[in-house]
């Protein structure tokens, strides 16, 4: 299973990979914004996506907007501070599969992979 | 894999905010002053530290206007633009910024290397972006966050800008909040 994350914060990459170990997934790939991940995921078939929505280049709403204009299906899960209610309907309107608001405990991590992730 | 409908995020999202922000919202009238801001960047700062690095922040006292008596050796900082246009700077002691890398990413350290600054910079902009939500006032856009090193630095705001600084206390060392609230145009008439 290929799993892409996207965030600018390299901080937050690694929290996340990290959680990604931790279910068995291995094969993880990294992006620092939605320029470099939708580059990466042109180019690579990826399982499942997880992208923070504020990141200079281009934001995580509009590289959600590039996968779902694509015709992808692949779930994206939008990991942000952006928890305001116009804003997750935004992200629902152009095609999010989940949302996880930050900050968040380890186990809200945790609990959205596992149900994403088949190992 | 289980795909949740939109009905099903926006409700997941919604129960999390009401659970989180039932006391910090402000009302409206108090939202408007530059209290309400600082109150919001308050409860965010405390749950930020204790979700994600399981640090227990007490804030302390407010202080209207710089506090200069402590030193510090990283403050990360986020800017706010809309309606209200402010900065927000955390500030760190060395050892503060240490404990938190260590618990978000393991590592230990005795210095301010990138990773640190990079914790910082994320930990300021979870905070400001929890703020953003309590406040709940509509276009408000958040810039990328700064992140500044060196000991004894200090972050400096323009003359016409209201600072207010929040201080907290933890085992892993004090820090402040310093908001910087440009007027609005209203206000200066």
């Amino acid at each position: 299973m290929k799993v892409l994350v996207v965030d600018d914060s390299g901080v937050m990459r690694k929290i996340i990979v990290r959680a990604l170990n931790a279910c068995g997934i291995k094969d993880t790939f990294e992006a620092r914004d939605g320029v470099d991940g939708w580059t990466q995921f042109q180019a690579t078939p990826f399982d499942l996506v997880l992208t923070d929505w504020n990141m200079p280049e281009m934001s995580g709403l509009e590289f959600l907007k590039e996968i779902r204009g694509s015709g992808s299906t692949v779930p994206v899960i939008m990991v942000t501070t952006e928890g305001e209610k116009g804003r997750v309907i935004e992200a629902i309107q152009a095609g999010v599969t989940d949302y996880l608001c930050k900050p968040f405990e380890q186990e809200d991590l945790q609990r959205k992979l596992d149900k994403y992730v088949a190992v | 894999m289980t795909e949740m409908a939109g009905q099903d995020i926006l409700a997941e999202v919604l129960q999390r905010n009401s659970s989180l922000f039932q006391s910090p919202r402000e009302t409206q009238e108090t939202k408007d002053l530059p209290e309400g801001i600082q109150t919001c960047v308050e409860a965010s700062t405390v749950q930020v530290f204790k979700t994600m690095c399981g640090i227990d922040l007490t804030r302390n006292e407010r202080i209207d206007g710089r506090c200069d008596a402590f030193n510090f050796d990283a403050s990360g900082i986020v800017t706010i633009t809309g309606a209200t246009q402010a900065t927000v700077a955390v500030r760190f002691p060395k050892q503060l910024a240490l404990a938190c890398t260590n618990a978000l990413l393991g590592k230990t350290s005795d210095r301010i290397d990138e990773e640190v600054v990079d914790v910082i910079g994320e930990i300021a902009n979870m905070v400001v972006g929890g703020a953003k939500e309590r406040f709940a006032a509509p276009n408000l856009t958040l810039g990328l966050p700064l992140v500044v090193t060196g000991s004894g630095h200090r972050v400096l705001m323009p003359p016409q800008v209201n600072i207010l600084s929040s201080l907290f206390s933890s085992a892993s060392g004090d820090c402040i909040v310093e908001i910087g609230i440009k007027p609005s145009a209203d206000s200066r008439e």
